[in-house]
């Protein structure tokens, strides 16, 4: 056993640690450097999450979480074993979220039976119109005084948000959705919501809602790439207390929603039957 | 009886309408199904279930007879069983106790189930329920 390397086996050793410093300080960049330029505003001065003129572009959310699992056994479920950070610092853990008990057992039985309305085309509001593949567009009128969000992946659906300081109806009819209306705390968008039809998952990993749910959703964007999104839950239906989640949206340049219909070619079959890759129960019968 | 089938089916399209809860309390909505004592002896159950105020309201077959109405109800979410007890009143005019124990299965689904034993007044039997 050698207790020096040789010099060449030295020199060799530098030369493969010097490039995977070089490599991981190029890849720890994002896809594109940081985008220098200044938050963009619309013609009123009101911040806008539009794509710019002439540019491509979509939000992406920053993960599908709504909440961080606690133990061993919860990473285990949905997770998949994988342990990850949150950037934005807004996810709960687990035990921070005050489910009623009924809705921590429905959580965790979701956790194991992977039967998302969302994968059966449901349309979908709050946390999971925003966290959807192939990204997310929002579109701003001010002359007629809305805004619109767009999912790409999922049911070909979209979000109004009306911006026009009217009060949600009294006889609201529910919605997958909701009756959503906004209005700004500075350059703070806050979305108040009501009206769910207890039909969806306002988030992909099924924190419980319903019919009392009130949604609160706090949009900041921090700078040209990212905003954060944080919805505030108050719903004394399922939870004994309001409680708060959220994550980073980034920008991803040059990239463009899509004609997605999820109800023309639905490709998520495996995520609604059978077992899968990764050996969850989703035998339960389900009507698409 | 098959006046009361069809008003049953048309009762339950019309709440279904209304309520239409399918994500939210794995209990809230119209559930239709039978309980008896045999096989042979079964009787139509509608069932509305509502999460209002952290209690289970609701009423079994509502506008019919043997109606009653939910005067006490538990679900254990630890293993997703179900008690329920209901009062109405019976031709004469007498109190009519309704008790039923029952376990919730196929939680993820519209269509979950329900079925377990039921007692009404002095009869007992079993019951099968399914969310509509």
């Amino acid at each position: 056993m050698h207790k020096y390397r040789s010099s060449k086996t030295t020199k060799c050793t530098g030369f493969f640690i010097l490039a995977i410093i070089m490599t991981q300080s190029l890849l720890a960049q994002p896809a594109g450097l940081a985008d220098p330029r200044p938050i963009p505003r619309l013609e009123n001065g009101q911040i806008s999450f539009q794509v710019p003129p002439g540019e491509l572009g979509v939000w992406n959310r920053g993960d599908y979480r709504e909440i961080i699992p606690d133990t061993p056994e919860q990473i285990a479920l949905r997770n998949r074993g994988r342990v990850r950070e949150d950037p934005s610092g807004l996810k709960p853990n687990f035990s921070e979220v005050p489910f009623q008990p009924w809705a921590e057992e429905l959580y965790m039985w979701r956790q194991e039976h992977e039967i998302e309305p969302y994968g059966r085309c449901k349309p979908t509001g709050g946390y999971r119109n925003m966290v959807v593949p192939y990204g997310t567009d929002i579109v701003q009128v001010p002359d007629e005084q809305r805004m619109y969000i767009f999912q790409t992946g999922g049911s070909h659906s979209f979000r109004t948000i009306y911006l026009d300081g009217r009060n949600h109806p009294e006889d609201l009819d529910p919605s997958y959705g909701g009756h959503s209306i906004g209005r700004w705390e500075g350059d703070t968008l806050i979305i108040d919501t009501v009206g769910f039809n207890e039909r969806g998952w306002i988030g992909a990993y099924g924190a419980p809602t319903t019919k009392l749910l009130h949604l609160t959703e706090r949009i900041e964007r921090l700078d040209f790439g990212t905003f954060t999104y944080e919805m505030i839950i108050d719903d004394p239906g399922a939870y004994t207390e309001t409680w708060s989640t959220g994550m980073l949206m980034r920008w991803t340049p040059e990239r463009e929603s899509f004609q997605f219909l999820c109800q023309d070619n639905n490709l998520a079959g495996e995520l609604m039957v059978g077992e899968g890759s990764s050996g969850m129960d989703r035998t339960s019968s389900i009507t698409p | 009886m098959k006046l009361k089938v069809l008003f049953i089916c048309m009762l339950s399209w019309f709440l279904s309408a209304s309520v239409m809860a399918q994500e939210g309390h794995p209990l809230a909505g119209i559930w239709i199904g039978d309980w008896g004592p045999t096989a042979n002896s079964r009787n139509f159950v509608l069932l509305e279930m509502s999460w209002i105020d952290m209690t289970i309201s609701g009423n079994i077959n509502p506008g019919f007879p043997d109606a009653a109405v939910i005067t006490n109800s538990e679900l254990n979410s630890s293993n997703w069983t179900v008690h329920v007890e209901a009062s109405g009143m019976d031709e004469n005019d007498n109190m009519v106790t309704t008790i039923f124990d029952g376990q919730l299965e196929d939680l993820g689904s519209p269509k979950r189930t329900l079925g377990g034993t039921w007692r009404q007044g002095n009869t007992s039997g079993d019951f099968s329920l399914t969310r509509d």
